[in-house]
């Protein structure tokens, strides 16, 4: 049976309201109110919100309800959730596929008071159960708090006409529209300091094949700006490793379009901007890396056998120590008055057209010139791939993975110039061959960083004898399977050079 | 899901108030139960204040594919307790499901669909031997039956118990429980004393007047006197009853 939710627009809500009923309802008993709070609970993305989850804590009780059809789940704990081992198993499994490596932050906290409604039959019975509810984002007695007033009826089951006649008298009567389970919430997290709803690392653009170029790289330009932006105070706050990430992959995607489509700027102009990103960019290289350690500390375990794992944990309390400093150095950037300067020089940039100097291919249409870079890189690719033999050295791989990088980014920026079906084709092709080289360029930093370490081991000592060799354990296996990845990768490049997907690309992006 | 029948051959022995007591204390406990009154006099649906089924179809109910069961499942005004109120119409059972193939087995069938929406099924019975019985048997994994400590309720008792044998029905599956005791009683006491009775569970439900103010109130006794010896005896009745059947 659904709830039906009526948003009552009304300043005040009169007490006269359960008397509406009272033609139809013979009976209408009133409950007790009583009033509370509700601390939500979201990431920073609200992935539990837009998939129907709410999870809050009421009265020291944690709970997860749903929008389909699967009942309720209360816990208690005392302290915060934040990543998800911080939650009991039971709970963390039913959030891992949408929560996954970020952390819960609080989203916002309501105050509500509630006062239950039973609508009976002649005799007795409940046919319909209400409730009027009264919300508000601030203490309700603070001056300035705003109230929003609904009423939920909820039918028993067998009595839906009965609910429809309650439905109907409120619509007739008081002014005010139906609304949405969750879209009362959805107003609330919109006013959240930690989450944040419009949020999304791969912003979509809603591009017409007609489209001037330069306004074009411009919108996208500032959509990118928009998600370095909104990632900066998650990384400072240290809530999950996600903010970094999506920070950095936003400033490579700037400088890659910027970079690829420079002809649609003037060169020199933009030239100052993108240096500045780089060099913010590559301050944030080492915090990364000890990211991408810790996030991985369980793959590594299994690498070794088990008498290496102790000396393992000496390594990871090394990283750690490590991530902090590094950690601690890119706060003090973020808040430095020369990244604020850098950062608003590139905002002014983009936001103040007039004095931005265009380039040759500014008016074109930005169908032609997506096109043209597209399918430019795609050839580069080739020639590139067509060039590795088993003799062919890391750095080979690295520049055909930059490559695939540079082409990935330009297909999805510009994928709403394309057919659907066509495009995700082309985009899934390249992100396989991605992966496998994303992985052999994983090998080859863990590699580099593990000689240095072990390297940095000082003395000979049994403890230090016994890290060395879990250290060597690691280095071994990052070669192997290294070694694996090439093999792979012939096998990816020539599904990617395949007649099918040759001519998709001509079809695609050919002129 | 499981499924438990209240039946006895019997009338007057407690069995709806057992029904609606054991699927309330059930409900209580996050159990989704359904309660289906079987017995045309709708007692069961009164002590709820739920008024009878009018267009349940004796003859379509127990086809292949019938939704009629479902469709007239209507809420109590207990959270996860729903009842199939009783029907007029149910006392044509019988003669529907004897004009029927496999007539035996019909009840289970057409009550399966239920399983996905309910942890909990109680089938109030009609106090006769029938065909519809029968069903009920065969559907129910135990069969829960009050006996007042007298002579004619074990003549009843020992009847059922005939009755499986002959039709090779499990009579392990039989459950049965002193109802409506007064232990001030000799006979009651006797008879409870001689201890005769197989699978006979060790929670007896008091004669008590609160119980038989259901019929005043039209709530669970448990629900509207928790602190009544009627209530304290349903809850150590459920309690027993829920070790044997989860």
């Amino acid at each position: 049976m659904e709830k039906f939710v009526f948003l009552i627009t009304l300043d005040s809500v009169p007490d006269v309201i359960p008397s509406l009923f009272l033609n139809e309802f013979p009976y209408i008993e009133r409950e007790k109110t009583f009033s509370g709070r509700l601390k939500y609970f979201d990431t920073f993305d609200c992935k539990l919100i837009k998939n129907g989850i709410r999870f809050y804590k009421s009265g020291g009780v944690y709970k997860l309800e749903f929008s389909d059809n699967r009942s309720p789940i209360s816990f208690k704990q005392k302290t915060l959730p934040t990543m998800l081992n911080t939650l009991p198993e039971s709970i963390s499994e039913v959030l891992k596929p949408l929560v996954g490596i970020r952390s819960l932050l609080p989203a916002v906290e309501i105050y509500f008071n509630e006062t239950p409604l039973l609508f009976l039959n002649d005799d007795r019975k409940i046919v319909v159960r209400g409730k009027l509810k009264e919300f508000s984002i601030s203490d309700p007695n603070e001056v300035n708090s705003k109230l929003y007033r609904l009423i939920e009826l909820l039918p028993l089951r067998g009595y839906g006409e009965a609910g429809k006649t309650a439905e109907n008298i409120l619509l007739k009567n008081l002014p005010g529209r139906r609304i949405k389970n969750n879209e009362l919430l959805k107003v609330f997290f919109s006013s959240s300091r930690y989450v944040s709803l419009n949020y999304t690392s791969k912003p979509v653009f809603n591009l017409q094949p007609q489209m001037n170029a330069f306004e074009t790289v411009i919108l996208i330009l500032k959509g990118l700006l928009s998600v370095i932006k909104a990632n900066e105070n998650g990384i400072i706050g240290d809530f999950d490793t996600e903010f970094l990430h999506d920070y950095r992959v936003a400033i490579r995607k700037t400088r890659s379009v910027a970079g690829q489509l420079k002809k649609v700027f003037n060169t020199e102009q933009l030239k100052g901007h993108t240096d500045n990103l780089k060099k913010i960019a590559a301050a944030t290289n080492n915090l990364r890396d000890m990211d991408v350690y810790l996030l991985s500390e369980k793959e590594y375990q299994k690498m070794l056998p088990p008498n290496l794992h102790e000396e393992l944990i000496v390594f990871f309390e090394d990283v750690k120590k490590k991530r902090k400093k590094e950690k601690k150095l890119v706060t003090d950037m973020l808040l430095s008055e020369d990244y604020q300067k850098r950062m608003d020089s590139w905002s002014s940039f983009l936001y103040s057209n007039k004095t931005v100097l265009k380039g040759d291919e500014a008016d074109s249409r930005i169908i032609n010139v997506a096109k043209k870079y597209i399918y430019k890189r795609y050839q580069k690719i080739i020639k590139r791939g067509c060039n590795i033999s088993n003799t062919s050295n890391d750095e080979e791989f690295h520049q055909i993975r930059i490559n695939c990088k540079k082409l990935r980014y330009l297909l999805e920026l510009f994928s709403s110039l394309f057919p659907e079906n066509e495009i995700s084709s082309a985009i899934k092709q390249l992100k396989k061959m991605q992966d496998t080289l994303g992985n052999f360029n994983d090998m080859c930093m863990q590699q580099e960083h593990l000689n240095e370490y072990l390297y940095s081991i000082p003395g000979q000592n049994s403890d230090n004898t016994r890290i060395s060799a879990a250290i060597g354990g690691l280095i071994t296996s990052a070669y192997n399977k290294k070694n694996d990845c090439r093999i792979e990768f012939y096998e990816r490049f020539n599904e990617f050079i395949s007649n099918n997907n040759k001519m998709l690309y001509e079809q695609l992006f050919k002129h | 899901m499981k499924s438990l029948a209240v039946y006895n051959l019997k009338g007057g022995v407690g069995k709806t108030a057992a029904s609606v007591n054991l699927s309330y204390l059930a409900s209580c406990e996050n159990i989704q139960t359904l309660l289906m009154d079987l017995d045309p006099q709708g007692a069961t649906s009164y002590y709820l204040r739920i008024k009878p089924a009018k267009q349940i179809n004796s003859k379509k109910i127990f086809k292949k594919k019938s939704n009629l069961i479902d469709r007239n499942i209507k809420g109590t005004d207990f959270e996860g307790f729903d009842l199939l109120p009783a029907s007029m119409s149910f006392r044509n059972f019988d003669i529907e499901l004897g004009n029927m193939k496999k007539s035996e087995n019909r009840l289970k069938k057409v009550t399966q669909p239920l399983r996905k929406q309910y942890d909990l099924i109680l089938f109030d019975c009609p106090p006769n031997v029938t065909l519809l019985s029968e069903n009920i048997f065969r559907a129910a994994d135990y069969i829960l039956v009050p006996l007042i400590p007298t002579t004619l309720s074990l003549l009843s008792y020992k009847k059922l118990i005939v009755f499986f044998e002959e039709f090779g029905l499990d009579t392990k599956k039989i459950l049965p429980f002193f109802s409506m005791v007064e232990r001030r009683k000799k006979l009651h006491k006797q008879i409870m004393d001689e201890g005769e009775i197989t699978n006979l569970l060790h929670t007896f439900i008091p004669y008590n007047t609160d119980i038989e103010k259901m019929g005043i109130y039209r709530n669970p006794v448990c629900s509207y006197n928790p602190s009544s010896p009627g209530t304290k005896a349903f809850v150590e009745l459920w309690g027993e009853v829920r070790k044997i059947i989860f």
